[in-house]
């Protein structure tokens, strides 16, 4: 092997390194604001305060790091709202899991009268704002709460009310994303399963959603996050401090008139993103199956 | 250990130590007083006389000495309020704070009338925005979950009342001796159609702020400045000359241009005095529920505010940005705008927010003078300002407005409005505190004081949002150059004509 060689080879080497390097060099420059954003937050948790991302105390000196920002943490408000966001995100989940999966099945598998004005009306639902709709879902929610029993539990300012409203608007992207799985799956094993006298229920629960599990994964994921940081909803149709959730608490911790303690909001914020990352770490590895190949059977 | 797991134990451990380092940390402790009563059963004396009827020859009298159990009073039925009110923390937190405060009084004078209910109160109390929290009441109202009490701006008297969301209190306004107490003027904030709504939490003044430091550098003398109060007050310092002083002040560089003189940066009642001053009306003097546009009052307005925008770069043509934070900031040292229309209350938000490190309201009173709002020569020609007093008003969904009226007249007591005022920077609303001392002593309140007696008040109108919202689009308009005085006016009545109707008389 002649010296020339080996540093042809080297500067090969050199090369196809850089060019693997390269996307992720554009990659971590174009993200870098958004990490700094985040380390800013972080940051500014546990300062006094900070200038850039250096943390100063109250006489401008270098130091100043407390949790006096995470004192929001003896507030019964906060651990009540956090219940509320929780309720809301579960909710979702358990809702617009369970019907979109019904709803997507049928939509994919049968054969009955109006489906196709069916998928067409749920896509142009999707295509209304919340906020085109804040009225009526307020009369709606008017009616609801005046029904016996049911009223108490999914009226005006009730989490369940909010968790209804948010699920039905959500439902739509569900059910559209459930058909497209359901689509994507063999009638091999479902044919099989009917033909040895499987109800059709049956063939849902133990044949058909163990199959889909990615794509409940994904959706579980994005409602959650939905119900998790909406603000709107609960904002419009909650009054005070006992059924807000923490996005409405965060706004009110700014203030309208008031100077606002950014590093306690800055630390509420991060208080809020910690169950989206747990709950992300749980379900990432069936999310990333979407991506990975699909799903056993899949046509 | 798998990557995932240890990520799930590293954030449940940052989230147990922050729990546990955050108990160190020192919470606010808020004092509740509260008349609690107890049950008991007593064991008493009871001197009783007994007639006795012996066998014997002489008749006498016998004292019996007895024990009984005296039978206790009927079990306590507690009665839930919710008030709601919005207040800028922490200065004005006495708005809902007093309410609390007042609870032990209310259940002491329950507990001494043989009355077994008792009031426990839930206060919610943020600083959302006022548009938010309008619509928050009004979503409650008609959902049939409003609060038994609610802060606001006595302007919403209008569209409330009429909605049938608010109690009336005329009848019951007699019986609390405490209502006696507050200044008569500020009553008619609480009328509608012959009828009170609501009760007066707070009053204030619009003053002209001035910088000494500023007039000092355009020339003027150190008694110049001291008589430049006087001088508005009498009427012989104009708008007029307020405008000029700050033209003069652009055009010899003391101030940047656009820095001569700033108003708010949004819609708010303030905006209501300019026309009052230039002579107009709202409130149709026969008296219809009518509201009134003066096409000459509201030219003379918008060609003021034009000229001052577009032609002598006295106020920056997008001084309506909305931007409260930058305009508090800025405004707050009087280095950089000569005249400023605020409220009172600011003066306690500039000295506790931005000037701490200069000297806090001691810098104020040294650089800071105020004055009424200068006469407009051309309009009524007399020194102006605008009162807008909060109220608390009580739901009409209230099953207990009797006792939301007794908490509310047990929240209006000298001592407590004058801790809220102090604080605020608000005016008191009642008679006695002109001779309470801790008011007397408050330098800031009692100087203000007499800014009241050139107040004028928003109508309380259902129209009045309406009327608002079009008047300030005028002034948006011309401040901005989209459009002359003329053309503003125009599109005001247009649009007054298309929103109201027959309720709205152009003149």
């Amino acid at each position: 092997m002649t010296p020339t060689t080996f540093e042809t080879e080297q500067t090969y080497g050199l090369r196809k390194s850089l060019s693997r390097a390269i996307p992720y060099i554009l990659l971590t420059i174009s993200i870098l604001p958004i990490i700094i954003g985040y380390a800013w937050i972080f940051i500014a948790t546990f300062s006094v305060r900070t200038e850039g991302l250096i943390p100063k105390d109250a006489h401008g000196n270098i130091g100043g790091l407390t949790l006096q920002n995470w004192s929001f943490l003896h507030n019964p408000e906060v651990w009540n709202a956090t219940l509320n966001s929780f309720g809301i995100a579960v909710g979702m989940v358990v809702g617009v899991g369970f019907l979109s999966s019904l709803t997507g099945y049928a939509l994919a598998r049968m054969n009955f009268a109006g489906r196709k004005g069916f998928l067409g009306t749920t896509l142009l639902l999707h295509a209304f704002r919340p906020e085109m709709l804040l009225i009526a879902i307020f009369q709606v929610l008017l009616f609801i709460g005046g029904i016996p029993l049911i009223g108490d539990w999914v009226g005006f300012n009730t989490v369940g009310g909010v968790a209804l409203v948010m699920i039905t608007l959500d439902l739509p992207l569900g059910v559209w994303l459930m058909k497209g799985f359901f689509d994507n799956l063999s009638w091999d094993m479902e044919r099989a399963a009917l033909i040895d006298g499987a109800s059709r229920f049956r063939v849902w629960w133990e044949i058909i959603l163990p199959q889909i599990k990615p794509g409940l994964a994904a959706l579980s994921i994005f409602t959650f996050i939905t119900g998790w940081n909406a603000y709107l909803i609960p904002f419009t149709f909650t009054i005070g401090s006992k059924v807000a959730n923490l996005p409405v608490l965060l706004n009110r911790f700014s203030g309208d008139t008031s100077l606002g303690s950014w590093n306690e909001v800055a630390a509420l914020g991060l208080f809020q993103l910690v169950p989206i990352l747990v709950f992300f770490i749980f379900t990432q590895e069936a999310l990333l199956n979407i991506y990975g190949g699909g799903s056993k059977g899949g046509a | 250990m798998s990557k995932r797991n240890i990520l799930i134990v590293l954030f449940v451990g940052i989230l147990l130590a922050l729990i546990a380092a955050c108990s160190s940390a020192t919470p606010e402790v808020i004092t509740i007083v509260e008349t609690k009563e107890v049950e008991v059963i007593k064991t008493v004396e009871v001197e009783k006389e007994v007639k006795v009827y012996e066998t014997v020859e002489v008749e006498k009298e016998v004292k019996v000495y007895e024990t009984v159990e005296v039978e206790k009073e009927g079990s306590v039925q507690e009665v839930k309020l919710v008030a709601r009110c919005k207040a800028s923390p922490p200065y004005e937190n006495g708005r809902c704070d007093n309410l609390v405060k007042a609870v032990g009084a209310v259940n002491a004078e329950l507990a001494a009338n043989g009355d077994n209910r008792r009031v426990a109160l839930e206060a919610i109390q943020d600083d959302a925005s006022w548009g938010d929290y309008k619509t928050e009441f009004e979503l409650a109202s008609d959902a049939g979950e409003a609060p038994d009490i609610i802060v606001s701006g006595h302007e919403h008297i209008g569209d409330w009342a009429t909605a049938g969301f608010l109690y009336d209190i005329t009848n019951e306004v007699g019986k609390y001796p405490e209502f006696a107490d507050v200044i008569d003027s500020l009553w008619t904030a609480t009328k509608l159609n012959g009828s009170i709504w609501g009760v007066p939490q707070d009053a204030e003044a619009r003053p002209m702020y001035y910088s000494k430091p500023l007039l000092r550098q355009l020339g003027w003398s150190d008694e110049d400045i001291n008589n430049l109060s006087d001088r508005v007050a009498s009427g012989d310092f104009t708008f007029q000359d307020m405008l000029d002083t700050a033209a003069e002040a652009v055009a010899k560089g003391v101030v940047e241009p656009g820095d001569g003189w700033w108003h708010r940066p949004s819609n708010g009642p303030d905006f209501l005095y300019y026309y009052y001053g230039a002579g107009g009306e709202v409130v149709d003097p026969n008296g219809s529920n009518a509201l009134v546009f003066d096409k000459t009052a509201a030219l003379k307005v918008y060609s003021m505010l034009y000229d001052a925008a577009q032609v002598r770069d006295i106020i920056r043509p997008n001084k309506l940005d909305g931007d409260w934070d930058f305009h508090k900031e800025y405004t707050s040292k009087f280095d950089k705008v000569l005249f400023v229309f605020e409220g009172t209350w600011r003066w306690a938000s500039w000295h506790t927010n931005y000037l701490q490190d200069v000297g806090g309201e001691d810098y104020l009173w040294e650089n800071v003078g105020f004055a009424p709002i200068p006469a407009n020569e051309e309009g009524t020609d007399a020194p102006i300002t605008l009162t807008h007093p909060l109220v608390y008003m009580i739901s009409s969904q209230s099953k207990n407005p009797d006792l939301a009226l007794l908490l509310i007249s047990k929240a209006t007591t000298k001592e407590l409005n004058t801790d809220y005022a102090v604080a605020s920077g608000h005016l008191g609303v009642l008679k006695s505190q002109a001779d309470y001392p801790p008011y007397k002593t408050a330098k800031f309140l009692s100087a203000t004081l007499p800014l009241l007696q050139y107040t004028t008040f928003l109508p309380n109108s259902p129209y009045w949002s309406s009327y608002s919202e079009a008047y300030y689009l005028g002034i948006q308009a011309v401040e901005s150059g989209d459009l002359t005085p003329e053309e503003a006016v125009d599109v005001v009545v247009d649009q007054l004509q298309n929103e109201l109707g027959d309720n709205i008389i152009i003149q």
